[in-house]
């Protein structure tokens, strides 16, 4: 049953700008991890913003848990939970606080909101710090704790707006893991994501963004498959700037569907890594670069995206 | 009900998380009540015990040539005028009109209107009104006393020809013009109604009234229209919008700042009044219920402009000066720091646009004019109205706000 339901949905922020949302549709499955997985701009904020009645669409609808965001916001706002990209937190007041707070916003209370916060702060790894003030504390912490206010209650739909943007490894890692738990005890989780590992780790599908659109989506196997039974060529170049010149060279290549280049390394899409390499080495010759390292690899989220784009995820 | 409670619970925890929220909550108003108090005392509160070396001129021109005003004129010199019979009153100087039927008037216990020409930018303008006011306030009241006296006197037959009873009268007058070297009480002073001063029929306040209820009108402005400030943080900071998607509704949300705000002034205003009540002796307590009225309805107004200010401000910092320059700007310019009634006419009319201008003529008239409930009930609306006008435009772009 689609817990979530994604139809049409547009939305223009101003009246003659572009769509920064673009004709989404999709469904979310009650207890599935769906990943929106785009990259900056692409339109996953503004998408997460409609349905969780912060927004109001300039067309389409969504549904959620039956009950349409426009006509009964409230009723929505009682099934989700929303960690926002941006961390909104009191940063002059404590972790315990700030739960406290959200948590009677959210209508809990007694001791049931007391057992709330000391299961959040626990899950989070925060209990020693339960009384500092959120502005001492690192990155790390305050995207935990940021990550914690979105849960508290066990909201059915949670919803994780880029939860690891700038942290370290540790509490990424930890957020990770959080999250695949909290699924398999019944969440049902919408996240998302500019990292493909990210969103090829969590989901059961992914809806992939660019520009505004949904321009693919399914399962990981049904998305690499899109691709067919290509390779993916990365080399590495010694010069970190001939990496363009190189990618533009193989361009059109037989046997090479998609060439792309960035930070000094150029991503090919092609029939037989093995095929190819010679003529990518040859090419590489007559531009005057030379190749570090060569690394064969099977088509993943970043393949698609740009079998489907022609760019790179992270340009 | 319990997410209201949560939010102003949680506005005040925000406002003093630091000490110096409540220095500027706390300590600075109260010192500022007591510095202010005692720099306007210098002007407004004259003081018989310690004469000025110089006196000011005052001209004045009478059409009554009765006994009231002599004695009128020999009550001057005490509140350090100078006064100068004139038959035409000079330009650009004090003068005083006194009509004919001055003395009659008073006798009667009538209404009398002189007019006080006053100079608006001198600075001693204040300090004639107000001697002008304290003098006719003596010669009303000991005429009153005398004409008492008049009648005992008639009645056990001490006096029987007109120009016996005329004598007795002077003396009586002069007797207790005498004897009442120090002007009576402000309160006694408008017992005896008989006089008035066309340029503002009204007593005013004395330096401590005038400073206890001018910087609390000044100091909870900064609190109240700090709203702005507090609104466009929490949206900046993402705060709202987290809001917004908990299970309360946008109204709730707003109502919830609105009265954490207002909370936090009313709190404010309490230890303000209680302040000026037992540290600088202010008497608040004369009609509670209208003060606290009047403080209910110029706190509502003031928070309502700061949320209407929130849905226009963009940045903090703009909201921060925009705060501060307009508690400021409207306390100064609604007579918080001194009285319109040394201000010109049509200032006075202007300002009323403020509604700090009518929290300051509504806490003047229960301090200085004996005011009391019934009589400010009509500032109170008006204050009611201003918070009308800002809270439905501010709700109205809030609830637009994406
Ligand atoms: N408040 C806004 N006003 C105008 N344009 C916006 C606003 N928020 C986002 N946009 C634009 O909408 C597009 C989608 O943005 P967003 O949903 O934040 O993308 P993502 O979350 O995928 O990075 C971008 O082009 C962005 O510049
Ligand atoms: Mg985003």
């Amino acid at each position: 049953m689609a817990l979530v339901e994604v139809n049409n949905l547009v939305k223009r922020y101003t009246s003659a700008g572009p769509n920064a949302v673009d004709a989404v549709s999709f469904e979310i499955h009650a207890g599935e991890v769906f990943s929106l997985l785009g990259p900056n701009g692409a339109g996953k904020t503004t998408t997460i913003s409609m349905i969780s009645t912060l927004l109001t669409p300039t067309a389409g609808n969504v549904v959620v848990d039956g009950h349409d965001v426009q006509r009964e916001p409230m009723a929505v706002r009682e099934v989700i939970g929303v960690a926002p990209q941006d961390l909104a937190l009191y940063h002059d007041l404590s972790a315990e606080e700030n739960l406290r707070f959200w948590g009677e916003m959210r209508g809990l209370g007694g001791a049931e909101l007391k057992r709330e916060i000391a299961e959040k702060l626990a899950l989070m790894d925060l209990s020693d710090r339960a009384k500092a003030r959120v502005k001492t504390f690192s990155g790390g912490m305050k995207r935990r704790l940021n990550l914690a206010v979105g849960l508290l209650g066990n909201p059915r739909l949670v919803m994780l707006d880029e939860p690891t943007v700038a942290i370290d490894p540790q509490s990424r890692r930890y957020i990770l893991d959080y999250v695949k738990r909290m699924n398999a005890d019944g969440a049902t989780v919408l996240y998302t994501t500019h990292y493909m590992e990210e969103a090829q780790e969590l989901s059961h599908r992914i809806g992939i963004m660019d520009q505004g659109r949904l321009i693919a989506l399914g399962t990981l196997e049904e998305l690499t498959r899109q691709v067919g039974e290509h390779e993916t060529l990365v080399l590495k170049l010694h010069q970190e700037g001939g990496g363009a010149a190189l990618a533009e060279a193989l361009t059109g290549c037989e046997d090479v569907f998609e060439a792309s280049a960035s930070n000094g390394e150029v991503t090919l899409n092609v029939d037989s890594a093995q095929a190819a390499l010679p003529l990518a080495l040859a090419k590489a010759g007559d531009l005057g670069l030379s190749i570090r390292t060569v690394d064969i690899r099977e088509p993943n989220l970043e393949t698609v995206f740009l079998h489907l784009t022609g760019r790179a995820l992270r340009d | 009900m319990q997410r209201l409670r949560a939010m102003i619970r949680n506005e005040f925890l925000l406002e003093f998380t630091s000490p110096i929220s409540l220095f500027f909550f706390l300590v600075l108003p109260l010192l500022f009540t007591a510095a202010v108090g005692a720099g306007l005392g210098g002007m407004m509160d004259q003081d018989a015990d310690t004469p000025q070396e110089v006196r000011i001129p005052l001209y004045v021109q009478t059409q009554d040539q009765g006994s009231l005003v002599e004695a009128l004129l020999a009550v001057f010199p005490e509140a350090n005028l100078q006064p100068e019979l004139v038959e035409v009153l000079p330009e650009e100087q004090f003068g005083l009109e006194i009509p004919a039927y001055f003395s009659a008037a008073l006798l009667n216990g009538d209404m009398v209107t002189l007019t006080l020409h006053t100079l608006p930018d001198n600075s001693s303008s204040f300090a004639v009104e107000q001697a002008v006011r304290a003098a006719q306030g003596r010669v009303g009241g000991a005429a009153l006393v005398a004409k008492m006296g008049l009648e005992q006197a008639r009645q056990a037959g001490v006096v029987s020809t007109p120009e016996e009873e005329l004598q007795f009268f002077r003396e009586v007058l002069n007797e207790v013009l005498a004897t009442a070297q120090q002007p009576p009480a402000t309160a006694q002073v408008r017992w005896a109604e008989g006089a008035t001063i066309t340029d503002d029929a009204n007593a005013m306040a004395t330096s401590a009234e005038q400073a206890s209820a001018g910087q609390l009108v000044t100091w909870v402005q900064i609190t109240l229209l700090g709203a702005a400030e507090v609104l466009v943080s929490e949206r900046l900071g993402g705060t709202l919008r987290r809001m917004l998607v908990t299970p309360a509704s946008r109204f709730v949300v707003l109502l919830g700042k609105l009265l954490g705000r207002l909370a936090l002034g009313l709190l404010q205003m309490t230890i303000l009044l209680v302040g000026g009540a037992l540290l600088f002796g202010v008497n608040w307590g004369r009609h509670p219920l209208a003060v606290a009225l009047v403080s209910l309805a110029f706190a509502i107004a003031t928070v309502s402009l700061g949320i209407l200010l929130a849905t226009v401000v963009k940045t903090r910092g703009q909201a921060g000066s925009i705060v501060v320059g307009l508690s400021m700007g409207m306390a100064a310019l609604g007579g918080a720091w001194y009285p319109l009634e040394i201000t010109p006419p049509l200032y006075r009319q202007v300002v009323q646009i403020l509604p700090s201008t009518w929290a300051m003529r509504a806490y003047t008239d229960l301090l200085a004019r004996g005011a009391n409930l019934v009589q400010v009930l009509p500032y109170v609306g008006i204050l009611l109205g201003f918070a009308l006008v800002f809270l439905t435009v501010g709700v109205w772009r809030f609830q637009r706000y994406e």
